[in-house]
C-alpha cells in the first residue's frame, strides 16, 4: 500500500500542465511551420513531381537512378556486371574471386526476365522522366512477361512525364502494330512524327534512326489503306536522310507505277517488328564478354 | 577451455539482454515486408530481389553488430573496473580475449543466423525458391567474415576505448569491403609508384569479397566447389588467428590504473 507521502508525490506528478505545455508547443510549432514552407501545398501545379524520391533525395535521386538501372542490367546478365581486368588475373584473390562471382555471359529468358523489372521500377521511381527506363519496362512486360496491358500503362506513365519524347509514341505504334489496332497505331505515328519535327529537336543518329522508324511504319500503313502518295513521301523522306537504304527505292517505283509491292505491308512491319525484338532482347554492352550461352 | 566458454557465456548473457539483436530482427522484418509489398508494375511473383535486399541488409546489420560487440566488451570491463576482479581469477589473459571475442563472434553469427532464417521464411511466402546448399554456403562463408570482422574488433580495443576502436575497426573494415575489390580497376589505369603501393594495399588488406555469395544465392547458380569453400574457410582462420595474436600481444603487458577513469 502507498503510503500518504507516495500518494501526494503521485498526485504532484500526474497535474496536466506538463501535457498542456506539450500540445501548446506542437500546436504552435505546427502553425508557424504552416507559414513557413516553402511551397504552397494548395497550387498542386507548382509541385514540379509527385515521385517521392524526386522530393526526398533532390538530385541524388539521378544517382540512384543509374545504379538501379546498372543493377537491373546485371540481373539481366544473371549477376555478371562487366568485364574483369586482365591485370591482377593471377592473383589468389582474383581466381577465388571469379569462382566465386558469376561470370559466364548468361541472359535470363522465360519467367526469370520478370525478376528484373523491380529494379527498373525502384529506378523509375526515382526519376519519372528516364525515358530508356520507361522503354525498357515496356519492352520486357510486352514481349518478355506477355503483358501488353502492363505495358501500356507504363507508357502511358511515360507519356504523361514526357509530354512530347517521339521515342514513347514508336514504342506505343510498336505495341498497337503488334495488336493490330492500326487506327490508334497511326495516331502515335502522327504524334510521334509532329514531336520529331519540332526545331527545339537535336539531330543526331539518334533522332534520324527515330524518325526513319516512324516514316517507314506510317509509310506502311499509308500503303495498306490505298493512300500510296503519302506513303510514298514518307518514304522518299526516310530516303532523304538515309540515302544508302536503296531498297526503298524499288517499293517506291512500284508504288508509283500503281502496282501491288511484292511484299505486303502487314508482312514487311511484322518483320521490322520482329528483327527489333530480337535486336533488343541482346546485349550490345562492348565492355562484355560475349560467349553466349543462352 | 571451460573458462573461456564462462567468459564467453558472459557475453551471450549480456547480449541477451541488451536487445541490440531483437531490434535489428525487427528492422529487417520491417524492410522485408516493405519489399515485398511492393507493387512490382503489377506483376508479382519475382522475390529475387528480396533475396538480394534482404541478404544485403544481413551483411550490413551483421558487421555493424559485431564491430559494436566487440569493440565494446574489453574497455566495458576496464571501465567498470570489473576486469582487477576478473584478472584476479585463475584466468590468463589469452583466455579473456579469446573468451570475449568466441563470445561476441557466437553471438552476432546466431543473429545472422536468424536474419538467414527470416529472409529464407519472407522468400518462400511470396512464392520463391532458394537453393539450400548455397543458401547454406553463404551463411558459413558469412560467419567467417564476421569472425574476422570480431578479432580485428577486439584487436583495436585492447588499446583503444571503445568509440576509437569502433570508429578505428568501421572504416578499417568498411575500406576492405568497398574499396579493396575495386583495387584491380584502378590498377589498370596506374603504374610505378603508385601501382605498387595499390597492390601492397590490395595484399594487405582482409578481402571480405571472398566471402561473399551473394549473387551466387541470388541468381540461383550452383554451389561453390569444396576445394573452393576450403580455400576460403582456411583465409578466413588464418586472418582470425592473426587479429586474435595481435589482439593477445597488445594486452598481455597492458597495465591497468585504478585511477583511470576508463
Amino acid at each position: 500500500m502507498p503510503t500518504n507521502c507516495q500518494k501526494n508525490k503521485i498526485r504532484k506528478n500526474s497535474k496536466p500542465w506538463p501535457y498542456m505545455a506539450v500540445l501548446v508547443l506542437w500546436t504552435s510549432a505546427f502553425c508557424i511551420a504552416s507559414h513557413l514552407t516553402t511551397i504552397p501545398l494548395t497550387a498542386q501545379s507548382e509541385i514540379h513531381s509527385n515521385s517521392v524520391g524526386e522530393n526526398l533525395l533532390g538530385e541524388n535521386r539521378l544517382l540512384l537512378n543509374r545504379w538501379l538501372y546498372n543493377k537491373a542490367d546485371q540481373y539481366f546478365h544473371r549477376g555478371v556486371s562487366g568485364k574483369c581486368p586482365k591485370c591482377l588475373n593471377n592473383s589468389p584473390f582474383q581466381r577465388i574471386d571469379n569462382a566465386l562471382s558469376p561470370n559466364k555471359h548468361v541472359h535470363i529468358e522465360g519467367p526469370d526476365a520478370a525478376e528484373m523489372l523491380p529494379w527498373l521500377q525502384l529506378a523509375l521511381d526515382m526519376n519519372p522522366r528516364d525515358i530508356q527506363t520507361h522503354l525498357i519496362s515496356a519492352f520486357w512486360l510486352a514481349n518478355k512477361c506477355e503483358r501488353p496491358d502492363l505495358a501500356h500503362k507504363i507508357l502511358r506513365k511515360a507519356q504523361w512525364n514526357n509530354p512530347f519524347c517521339y521515342h514513347v509514341q514508336l514504342e506505343i505504334a510498336r505495341l498497337y502494330l503488334k495488336e493490330k489496332n492500326f487506327h490508334d497505331a497511326k495516331r502515335s505515328l502522327d504524334a510521334g512524327i509532329a514531336f520529331i519535327s519540332r526545331d527545339s529537336v537535336p539531330s543526331n543518329e539518334d533522332t534520324h534512326l527515330a524518325k526513319a522508324a516512324l516514316l517507314l511504319y506510317r509509310s506502311l500503313l499509308y500503303e495498306q489503306d490505298g493512300e500510296n502518295d503519302k506513303a510514298i513521301s514518307g518514304m522518299e523522306q526516310i530516303l532523304h536522310i538515309f540515302p544508302n537504304r536503296t531498297h526503298l527505292n524499288a517499293r517506291i517505283q512500284e508504288l508509283r507505277k500503281g502496282k501491288q509491292p511484292s511484299v505486303l505491308p502487314s508482312k514487311l512491319w511484322n518483320a521490322i517488328l520482329e528483327h527489333e525484338q530480337k535486336s533488343r532482347s541482346t546485349c550490345n554492352n562492348p565492355e562484355h564478354n560475349h560467349e553466349h550461352k543462352h | 577451455m571451460t573458462r573461456i566458454i564462462v567468459i564467453a557465456a558472459v557475453v551471450w548473457l549480456e547480449m541477451i539482454r541488451r536487445k541490440d539483436i531483437y531490434v535489428l530482427l525487427i528492422l529487417l522484418g520491417g524492410l522485408l515486408v516493405i519489399l515485398v509489398s511492393l507493387n512490382v508494375f503489377g506483376l508479382g511473383g519475382t522475390t529475387r530481389y528480396v533475396t538480394d535486399i534482404g541478404l544485403l541488409t544481413a551483411w550490413v546489420f551483421g558487421w555493424a553488430l559485431a564491430i559494436s560487440i566487440s569493440t565494446r566488451e574489453l574497455p566495458q570491463e576496464e571501465a567498470r573496473r570489473t576486469i582487477f576482479p576478473l584478472l584476479a581469477k585463475p584466468l590468463t589473459r589469452f583466455e579473456l580475449i579469446i573468451g570475449k571475442w568466441l563470445g561476441s563472434w557466437t553471438m552476432v553469427s546466431i543473429a545472422v543466423l536468424l536474419f538467414y532464417m527470416l529472409i529464407h521464411a519472407v522468400v518462400l511466402m511470396k512464392g520463391g525458391k532458394i537453393t539450400q546448399m548455397a543458401f547454406l554456403q553463404s551463411y558459413v562463408l558469412h560467419c567467417f567474415a564476421l569472425a574476422i570482422i570480431t578479432s580485428i574488433g577486439m584487436a583495436f580495443s585492447t588499446r583503444l576505448n571503445h568509440d576509437a576502436a569502433a570508429s578505428i575497426s568501421y572504416i578499417l573494415t568498411g575500406a576492405a569491403f568497398l574499396v579493396v575489390p575495386h583495387i584491380p580497376k584502378f590498377l589498370v589505369l596506374e603504374t610505378g609508384l603508385r601501382a605498387n603501393a595499390l597492390t601492397i594495399i590490395y595484399n594487405l588488406l582482409p578481402h571480405f569479397e571472398v566471402f561473399d555469395m551473394r549473387q551466387i544465392v541470388v541468381h540461383k547458380y550452383p554451389p561453390i566447389a569444396c576445394s573452393t569453400m576450403a580455400i576460403i574457410s582456411a583465409y578466413g582462420l588464418i586472418l582470425t588467428s592473426l587479429f586474435l595474436l595481435v589482439a593477445w600481444l597488445a594486452y598481455r603487458n597492458k597495465t591497468f590504473s585504478r585511477m583511470d577513469q576508463g
